[in-house]
Parts: C-alpha cells; sequence; structure tokens
C-alpha cells in the first residue's frame, strides 16, 4: 500500500489531467451539440492553442496565464473561420463530408505547424515552476493547482454564459431542437459560428495549460483529441456535465493506472474504461436515451 | 396580410404543393383542412422558409418572404407553432417563453399577457418543459409562439392527440385571440372545431386547394360533409 501522501499527489495529478480533457471535451460537445458535427481536429486546435500562448509568451514574456485568455480569443477566432468556410460548406451533404473534412485539417494544421515551427519540444515556462504548496509530507505544485483553478473558473463562466444569457439560451435551443430554434428567430447560423469559436477557444485554453505543464511539439494535440473523444462516449454525446465528471474520471483512473501498472497503460486504460461504461451503459454516463 | 400566389413546393424528387393560391386579411381566422399527407404542414412550413417554393411568390405585408431566410420571417412578425409542439424539453417553461421572445422587445409587457391567457403556466414556470402533459405542452407551444407578438400565428394541427377537454381549450384561445384581434392561419384536422371558429377556410387535397369559401358555407358542403364530417 502506497503512502497516503503520494497517493493525494496522484490524486491532484490525475485531476490536473482530468482539467485538460474536460475543456477538450466540453468544447468538442458545444460543437456537437449546436451543430452535430464532430470535429476530429479538435485536438490540432488544442496545439494551435499551445504554440500561439508559446509564441506570445516568447515574444511578450509576460505571464502565461495572462496569455492564456488571449490564445482562447486568437484560436477562438481561427474556430470561426474554420466553421464559416470549412463546416458550414459541407454541412448537410452527407456526414462522410464533414468527417473527411475534418480528418483533412489534422494533417493541414500538424503538417503546416512542424513546416512553421518544426518539431522541436518545446515548454512554456510558469513564473510558478519552481514554486510549490509544502504541506509537510506532501508537494503540490501551484501551476497545478492554477490550472485546477483556471479551468473550474471557464467552467463556471461558460455555465453562466449558458444560463443567464439570451444568447447563451439561444445556443442551448438550437442544440435540443435546431428547426424550432429557427421557428425562434434564431440566425442558426450564428450559433454555429459561436459555438465553433467558444469550443476552439476551450481547446486552447487546455493547449496553454498543458504546455505550461508538460513540454510539447505540434504532434500534441493527437493523443488529446482522440481523448477527449473517448471522454464524451463516455461522459454522453452532447452533455456537458457528462463530459466534466467523465474528464476527471479519465485523468484519475490514467494517473493512478501508470503508479500502479506503468506508463505503457495510460492510453489503453481509456479505452478499457470506454468499453466497460458502454457495456454498462451504450449511451455513455450522462447520455440519453434515444 | 398573407399571399399565396401559384406556389409550387417540392420535397426533392416528389412535388407536394401544386399551384397553390390562397390570402388571408387582417384579423381573420383562416382555417386550411385537408386529408393527411395532403400537404396542409408544408403550407405552414413553407410561409416560414423552412422549404423554398420551386416557383411562385409568397407576400406578407407587401413583402416578398419567400426568399428570406427563416430567422428573417420571425422578425417579420410570423410565428408557427409547429405539428408535435417542438418545444425544447431541456429548458424550463420560463426559458421556453423567453426563447418565443427572442425578435421581441417588449418582453415583459408580452409575458402579462400570456400569462393571463395561460394562468398555469405562470404558476409552474420553473417546471422543465420535457416533463408536461401533452396538453400542457401544447398550451405552452402556443404560449411560445405568442411572445415574438406576431401580426399573423399559424396552429399546425393544435389539437391533435389532444383529450377533449384540452381540445376545447385550444379553441378557447383561438376565439379569445380572434376577440384581440390576431390573425390566426389555423391548419386541422379537427375540422369542425376549427370551421366554427374561423372566418373563411380552404380545403387542400394532394396538394391543390379544391374548394374554398366562408366556413359557414364549408360546413354545409355536400363534399365536405361527405368527406370530412362523416354526415
Amino acid at each position: 500500500m502506497a503512502e497516503i501522501t503520494t497517493l493525494i499527489q496522484i490524486f491532484i495529478w490525475g485531476l490536473t489531467a482530468g482539467c485538460i480533457y474536460v475543456l477538450m471535451a466540453v468544447g468538442l460537445n458545444m460543437i456537437f451539440g449546436v451543430m452535430k458535427v464532430v470535429n476530429f481536429a479538435h485536438g490540432e486546435i488544442m496545439m494551435l492553442g499551445a504554440f500561439t500562448s508559446f509564441w506570445v509568451y516568447n515574444y511578450t514574456g509576460i505571464n502565461p496565464y495572462f496569455i492564456m485568455f488571449i490564445s482562447m480569443i486568437v484560436v477562438g477566432i481561427f474556430g470561426v473561420i474554420i466553421e464559416r468556410y470549412g463546416f458550414r460548406k459541407v454541412l448537410g451533404t452527407g456526414k462522410l463530408n464533414e468527417i473527411f473534412l475534418s480528418l483533412g485539417l489534422i494533417y493541414i494544421i500538424q503538417n503546416l505547424s512542424v513546416k512553421l515551427w518544426t518539431d522541436d519540444i518545446r515548454k512554456i515556462n510558469s513564473p510558478f515552476s519552481s514554486m510549490t504548496l509544502d504541506l509537510g509530507m506532501l508537494n503540490i505544485t501551484y501551476d497545478r493547482l492554477i490550472a485546477i483553478g483556471f479551468t473550474a473558473l471557464i467552467l463556471i463562466s461558460l455555465y453562466l454564459f449558458l444560463t443567464k444569457t439570451d444568447v447563451g439560451r439561444a445556443l442551448r435551443a438550437t442544440s435540443q431542437n435546431h428547426e424550432a430554434a429557427m421557428l425562434m428567430g434564431v440566425n442558426v447560423n450564428h450559433m454555429y459560428m459561436l459555438s465553433f469559436g467558444i469550443g476552439s477557444a476551450l481547446a486552447a485554453a487546455a493547449g496553454t495549460i498543458a504546455a505550461i505543464l508538460t513540454p510539447f511539439n505540434p504532434y500534441m494535440g493527437t493523443i488529446s483529441g482522440i481523448m477527449a473523444f473517448t471522454v464524451i462516449i463516455i461522459g454522453g454525446l452532447g452533455s456537458i456535465p457528462g463530459a466534466i465528471i467523465a474528464g476527471l474520471m479519465l485523468g484519475l483512473v490514467q494517473n493512478f493506472t501508470i503508479f500502479y501498472f506503468g506508463g505503457a497503460w495510460k492510453d489503453a486504460v481509456a479505452f478499457v474504461l470506454l468499453i466497460i461504461v458502454l457495456i454498462i451503459k451504450p449511451t455513455g454516463l450522462f447520455g440519453e436515451e434515444h | 396580410m398573407l399571399k399565396f400566389e401559384n406556389v409550387n413546393v417540392s420535397y426533392g424528387a416528389v412535388q407536394i404543393l401544386w399551384d397553390v393560391n390562397f390570402e388571408i386579411d387582417d384579423g381573420e381566422i383562416i382555417t386550411i383542412i385537408g386529408p393527411n399527407g395532403a400537404g396542409k404542414t408544408t403550407i405552414a412550413k413553407t410561409i416560414m422558409g423552412l422549404f423554398k417554393p420551386t416557383s411562385g411568390t409568397i407576400e406578407f405585408d407587401g413583402k416578398q418572404i419567400h426568399i428570406a431566410p427563416t430567422h428573417q420571417i420571425v422578425k417579420d412578425g410570423i410565428a408557427l407553432v409547429p405539428e408535435g409542439r417542438d418545444l425544447f424539453p431541456r429548458m424550463t417553461i420560463m426559458e421556453n417563453l423567453q426563447m418565443g421572445a427572442h425578435t421581441s422587445n417588449e418582453k415583459k409587457e408580452t409575458l402579462k399577457w400570456v400569462f393571463e391567457l395561460f394562468p398555469r403556466l405562470e404558476e409552474r414556470q420553473k417546471q422543465f418543459a420535457g416533463t408536461m402533459s401533452g396538453g400542457e405542452q401544447q398550451m405552452l407551444a402556443i404560449a411560445r409562439g405568442l411572445m415574438s407578438r406576431p401580426k399573423l400565428l399559424i396552429l399546425d394541427e393544435p389539437s391533435l392527440g389532444l383529450s377533449p377537454i384540452m381540445v376545447n381549450k385550444v379553441f378557447e384561445i383561438v376565439k379569445i385571440l380572434k376577440s384581440q384581434g390576431v390573425t390566426v392561419l389555423l391548419v386541422e384536422q379537427n375540422i369542425h372545431h376549427a370551421l366554427e371558429v374561423s372566418n373563411r377556410g380552404y380545403v387542400l387535397e394532394t396538394g391543390r386547394i379544391t374548394l374554398e369559401g366562408a366556413s359557414s358555407e364549408l360546413l354545409d358542403n355536400k363534399h365536405v360533409k361527405e368527406a370530412y364530417l362523416g354526415m
């Protein structure tokens, strides 16, 4: 039996890993909920978020947690452009077109990033990187606590936006019944752009946090994108609470697996978890029966 | 107020509406009756821009609306209460009503008016729409439609699947709206009720208007009696 302090340490690591999954998965679910489109290039959007933060940090040196919000805006706008000139064009022409568009985007964004910025390993250095919260036997780096705090802050802001504002309500209405939303006078094209913008901004936040905690290169998004899909399927397609629970769960399970069974099982265990959930509840934890 | 001129609508390769002509004047209650599959819902959806005519024109308040997007048509002053209601199930009654007022600037006054018409909704405004009974959902759907303060309200099969008591309530509401000067287009299979509350009616059969006239005339018409009223 491991010492309790070690277990708490792993728990915190699991939560931070989970926060990144949550931000990714909630964004993916926003887009899926409103547009019924699956963007397989979501991991690459995250990577663009990491690079945007990295370059702004590199040239200005200001606090990367502040830069995160700049990155969210920049990448959010990029998401809007992808929707407007990419997904909008193929919407309703068949699922296969949407899938291939997003698969194509993976390689375009990834290869272009390697071409522009090489595949060197980089890292954003947080001013808090050497600081830890010292609790006797237990050491927790400030960066991990900040990551958890910012994730909570972003999710609470998103919740308030979706429930308390007219535009947020219109977004939810569009995801619940697209035609009815049109009949209420909602311009659903605007909602599509907005959902893509918000989803991409959340991915940029995830990318920035990931780039502060661990080294990255243009391939960082591949596995993160797949994990985000695993999370939304475990949590139930379209369910934001489901994505939050499943994301945190996956982060914790992965980190405890690394501790007990070794790092090689890290990604495999995600799919074991996925299969177990699908056997017990085929619609995912919070999924709706159809 | 609303004018259909030689409107043709196709769905894929199948033509649904054939040279449809009809008119609605200010303050009128108009009924379109006809059997299942005649294209009644298609007329409603075409007015809202959800279907685009292959030819013909639709004019509303002197404006050509058949080329406009749905959200613009709503802004111009038409609201559709769709068949099957299409509420937002995971939103509260209040949120559904707020969605109805999405294009409106006078939410508060409208809400007061709608709650006067449907006092039950005010009592239960925090309940989720998906948990209401069918009849209550229909009331909410009509209330939501009224929240945009439409010049023209279209009700598509509002009495479908409701208990007789609720059916009476629906037509009760239509009568109240009539007395308040709201223009209503009723698309109904419950012909007797519908013609009783309306000024004029049109009979739509396999996508064509086959008969039109004052409601009282249609109620006395031999064909209508035989085919729709079972007399």
